[in-house]
């Protein structure tokens, strides 16, 4: 925790999520977000983010929190933490990455976009469709034809379970 | 609590929406995917279905791939020289559930691509798969219509069926004469190249003249005459730039920017009267390799490596064939002369990720095997059909490797796995 006449010296940002809940971060932690720091560019200090939660925010400004006191000594500790970070339900990383797309962190997108993928990649196109409460808009013959067109990706046992 | 559920799965709806709406977002998802997973989710739902089979899409994921070292061999196909079986087979190299490669049993759509590319009546009469590059395959087939022959060149990909018919080149020369490779680089435009070379005025000790084609033209664009030794030019090696060709004293090659020839100096020549020394040249990994033998009856030889600084040969494993020739007595054959010959043919030379996985595998009679060149020890990969024909006859290239991308070939947007397909 800063000490207050730190706080004073720094410059602050308060965001507001789209459950109206107010954080204050510092300035050069948050414009590792390119949306907020476009804004910071024009003047703004309250930043109201209608397409984040709450939830998603938290988990956000914790993780532009460790990665804007990046060293070269604590390599090792912020890799843990991105990985108990992207270790959370396919509904979180979700939430995440559509924060993280609204607000522009880059690192952040890739990181969500490759483990979802990696988590994914070996699913039947069924759990896919469960994963990503995607409704089939296929008719049962459509689907057939392109499963026998594409029989070789098909083959082998592929892996059902929706986590 | 119950407020907070509600939002919770507002929240969740919104991300889901966000996700499924938002076409840039989803394909920088599917983007981090193997090609099987995508061709596979294609039936999730059409909007899936749209965005992988976008020729944009396709692009970015092979260039993906490409710049993440992604794209790597799962398998080959391949020809077994011992037998006269024509027949291509093909082996997965992966440890994970996919049992099979795409097939290439594709006469049907070959024909089908020859109409619509303006013929009549097209009978294919033979086909062949001559070279690979980066999950593409170059193939020759000959054609007869009218009851004239015509042999062209076709670029596949066997991961989405995506194919491209090449337009004639020299057609003065003797199609013996006329050699096409592929250069495949997907991470840039323009994705892939295809390099004739043909000696000119028919015979072998002619100059050769080369031209490159490239997606989006009609016609191949002439680089260079050169004179060049003896040698074929067709099951070029790409490697560190340039495509590469075994002669007996030197090796030519063509550097792909420059797009000129150059030579490199081969190793020692080996003692012997037999006339297919060499047995192998390929790639893995960023690897060249070569492996000579002195004779038919050779048990021990090296496999060499290329240094890319110094352009030399050097020894890096050496195989001693004992230990697989006692588990499989039917490799020794007694000829006339009273001479012990092997038979045995050299697919690949295979580089693990650590040493201890590197491998030669070779077919003998009846099966695949992979002989592991650190460790020495035997592993039968699969059986083979046919019998080892009575002269021996060998290739320096017979087997293709299979890497999965989804590279759309075609200049044109075609929905290549389409749903009006037929």
């Amino acid at each position: 925790m800063a000490s207050t006449t730190e706080t004073k010296q720094k410059k602050m940002l308060i965001l507001k999520s789209a459950d109206n809940d107010e954080f204050e971060i510092e300035e050069s932690v948050g414009v590792q977000s390119e949306t907020i720091k476009n804004l910071v560019e024009d003047g703004f200090t309250f930043v109201p983010l209608p397409n984040v939660y709450t939830k998603a925010l938290i988990k956000i400004i914790d993780y532009l929190k460790k990665h804007a006191n990046k060293t070269d000594s604590n390599d090792e500790e912020i890799k843990t933490f991105d990985k108990d970070f992207v270790n959370t339900t396919f509904d979180d990383l979700f939430e995440l990455v559509s924060a993280a797309n609204y607000l522009h962190i880059s690192c952040l997108m890739n990181m969500l976009c490759q483990t979802i993928a990696d988590r994914i990649k070996d699913k039947s196109p069924e759990a896919v469709r469960k994963i990503f409460h995607i409704n089939c808009d296929y008719t049962p013959e459509e689907e057939a034809k392109i499963r026998k067109a594409n029989a070789q990706a098909f083959e082998g046992q592929f892996d059902e379970s929706l986590d | 609590m119950e407020e907070s559920n509600m939002h919770k799965n507002l929240a969740v709806i919104a991300a889901v929406d966000v996700i499924a709406s938002n076409a840039d977002l989803l394909s920088e998802i599917l983007l981090r995917l193997p090609a099987r997973s995508l061709i596979r989710f294609s039936i999730v739902c059409k909007r899936w279905f749209n965005i992988i089979t976008r020729r944009q899409f396709s692009l970015s994921h092979s260039r993906t791939l490409a710049l993440s070292n992604g794209l790597s061999p799962s398998g080959i196909y391949f020809y077994n020289c011992l037998t006269k079986l024509q027949k291509i087979e093909s082996l997965s190299l992966t440890d994970d559930n996919v049992i099979s490669l795409p097939s290439l049993q594709f006469l049907d759509e070959l024909t089908n691509i020859i109409i619509i590319n303006g013929d009549h009546i097209v009978e294919v009469d033979e086909f062949r798969v001559t070279q690979s590059c980066n999950g593409l395959l170059m193939c020759l087939f000959t054609t007869t219509s009218d009851a004239v022959t015509t042999r062209k060149g076709f670029v596949y990909n066997p991961a989405n069926k995506a194919s491209r018919v090449l337009p004639p080149v020299y057609e003065n020369c003797a199609d013996e004469f006329v050699y096409y490779n592929l250069i495949s680089d997907p991470s840039k435009p323009p994705y892939y190249k295809v390099l004739c070379v043909a000696r000119i005025d028919n015979n072998w000790y002619s100059d050769i003249d080369a031209s490159v084609y490239e997606p989006g033209s009609d016609s191949w664009r002439r680089c260079c005459t050169v004179s060049a030794p003896e040698m074929g030019f067709d099951s070029g090696v790409f490697w560190n730039g340039a495509i590469h060709w075994i002669g007996e004293y030197v090796s030519l090659y063509f550097d792909v920017n420059s797009e000129k020839f150059g030579t490199i100096i081969m190793p020692a020549k080996l003692q012997g009267q037999c006339t297919q020394k060499i047995r192998y040249f390929g790639e893995w990994g960023g690897h060249l390799h070569l492996i000579q033998v002195q004779s038919l009856s050779t048990k021990r030889f090296s496999v060499l490596e290329l240094d890319k600084d110094t352009l030399e040969w050097s020894v890096k494993y050496r195989v001693h064939l004992d230990r697989l020739i006692s588990a499989f007595p039917e490799m020794v054959r007694k000829t006339a002369l009273h001479d012990t010959q092997y038979a045995f043919s050299i697919l690949s030379v295979i580089r693990g990720e650590n040493e201890e996985n590197s491998v030669l595998l070779l077919t003998i009679s009846g099966k695949v095997v992979a002989y592991n060149l650190v460790l020495k020890t035997v592993k039968v990969v699969r059986e083979l059909p046919g019998k080892v024909a009575n002269t021996l006859c060998f290739n320096h290239t017979c087997a293709y490797q299979y890497v999965e991308s989804l590279n759309p070939i075609g200049d044109k947007e075609v929905k290549e796995y389409s749903l009006n397909q037929g």
